[in-house]
């Protein structure tokens, strides 16, 4: 239960009530729960949509559930995405570039990737068919959130320095990553059947496929990419999910 | 009246004729006309939507809208929003806040409130129902300006110097009484509907200074700037179910 928390207080701004500074283990374990804290993110996401459904006029629902999406999780992972976007594109070589990403300022490419985002999470929530609504916002973040827990997995780390990354790094092992995964695949199947779990698949495959591309100019992935990873799964369960739910 | 120009030439991009000498007594005083200078661009932005509403669809006018109202304001309170997110939402130990909300650069957190900021205005600004729109805008316009009047005089200041510091040093509750009647004015053709707006300006006011005060000491220019945003869109997006419960009772 724990370690749940612990992932919620990691990947949210939910407040919860304070508890003793997290060890190193606590974090690591903490990983294995990213999916069930992308429930929690994804049922608060819903249901906001649900309530605000019934007060204000779509094009303003659409917004609220986007600044929704955004606040809950305190731009964390637009904050990579920014980032790495900056980083990618920066520098002759990884070194430069994982330099870059740790620059606070924003540059021109990355403040278009943060922009467009936001842009494209409003035009995707706005596209949602009214039957499939609550299914797809719930299971959007369940499967970005799964993203992440399957790259630390897969993909190695490009920092050599501790922290969040390199604790979530080592705790991702492969008992947990399949213990995770199996939980997201039961969350989606039990959602929306195998409409449901193709979403995740998609998200799983797209997530890697991104893995890989970022790996080849950055040497091995940061809490950055995994971040700008999450946010772009995110997006495409969205953008997918008319297509592939409710048949 | 001179007020009344000082407030216009600080608050728009508005050519003025005549410059009024400042300082910071000059400026302070000027704060009792904010809410004035918030109906005026709120009236201008009505008339562009007038104007436009035959030729333009409805979403192609709400974002002319917004784009139209940073360029007349010379995205002065977009840019304190921008510096204020930054500050308050980086991931930096307490003591280093203030020094990013100074730092005129931009962060990841400055371009995601941007950016979400001028979304939820375009859909706010899209859904005002057409009968009450002139009268919203004005609302809207004229409630984000009060609400800077109201931290300036009711809450601390953050620094020692700065265009903030003139504000708060020669505003005082005079001026705070007098915007606050203009402001009751201003929304009053909404009604009902309008007294809730204000309302709701006051509170949001009240928990957005303490709440940004848990982060820095006190309030800066910044900070006013990122609260006159927020009441803005919260009043925006509230005033059409405030008009849709009080014309049912």
């Amino acid at each position: 239960m724990s370690s749940f928390l612990l992932a919620l207080q990691i990947l949210t701004r939910v407040p919860l009530p304070a508890r003793p500074a997290a060890q190193v283990g606590d974090l690591s374990r903490s990983i294995m729960w990213f999916p069930i804290a992308g429930a929690t993110i994804g049922v608060l996401v819903a249901t906001v949509d649900l309530c605000a459904g019934r007060i204000f006029a779509p094009p303003m629902t659409g917004a609220i559930v986007v600044f929704t999406l955004v606040a809950t999780t305190g731009a964390f992972h637009l904050d990579g995405l920014i980032d790495t976007v900056d980083g990618v594109v920066a520098g002759p070589d990884p070194d430069a570039r994982l330099a870059a990403m740790r620059q606070s300022v924003a540059g021109v490419p990355g403040a278009l990737a943060g922009c467009g985002m936001v842009f494209a999470l409003y035009v995707a929530v706005l596209s949602l068919p009214s039957e499939m609504r609550f299914h797809a916002l719930f299971l959007a973040p369940v499967c970005a959130r799964t993203t992440i827990l399957t790259g630390y997995r897969l993909f190695p780390y490009g920092r050599t320095e501790a922290g969040l990354s390199r604790a979530l790094k080592d705790g991702a092992t492969t008992k947990r990553a399949m213990l995770g995964t199996g939980l997201a695949i039961a969350i989606t199947a039990a959602t929306a059947a195998g409409g449901g779990v193709l979403l995740l698949a998609g998200s799983l495959a797209g997530a890697v496929a991104l893995g890989i591309a970022a790996c080849v100019r950055l040497r091995g992935l940061t809490g950055d990419v995994h971040g700008a990873i999450c946010e772009i799964a995110q997006l495409g369960v969205l953008l997918s999910a008319p297509a592939l739910l409710g048949r | 009246m001179m007020g009344l120009l000082v407030a216009l030439q600080f608050l728009t991009c508005l050519p003025i004729p005549v410059r009024p000498k400042l300082n910071a007594d000059a400026l302070g005083r000027s704060m009792r006309w904010f809410p004035a200078v918030g109906a005026l661009i709120g009236l201008l932005l009505a008339l562009v939507d007038a104007a436009l509403s035959t030729g333009l669809t409805p979403e192609l006018r709400a974002a002319l809208l917004v784009a139209l109202a940073v360029l007349i304001t010379g995205a002065l309170h977009m840019d304190g929003l921008m510096d204020t997110c930054d500050a308050l939402f980086a991931p930096v130990p307490a003591e280093r806040r203030l020094e990013i909300l100074w730092d005129s650069r931009v962060g990841s957190f400055a371009v995601v409130g941007a950016a979400t900021a001028l979304l939820m205005k375009y859909a706010a600004i899209l859904s005002l129902p057409d009968p009450i729109r002139p009268a919203a805008l004005v609302a809207i316009l004229s409630l984000s300006r009060w609400s800077m009047v109201y931290t300036t005089v009711r809450y601390p200041a953050a620094r020692q110097v700065g265009l903030g510091v003139a504000y708060k040093v020669g505003a005082g509750a005079r001026e705070l009484v007098i915007a606050t009647i203009l402001a009751m004015l201003l929304v009053a053709p909404l009604g009902l509907a309008g007294l809730a707006a204000f309302g709701l300006a006051w509170a949001a006011s009240m928990l957005l200074a303490r709440a940004i005060m848990t982060k820095i000491p006190g309030l800066t220019g910044d900070t006013y700037g990122a609260i006159a945003e927020c009441i803005e869109i919260a009043v925006a997006i509230c005033i059409p179910a405030f008009h849709r419960a009080f014309s049912t009772l």
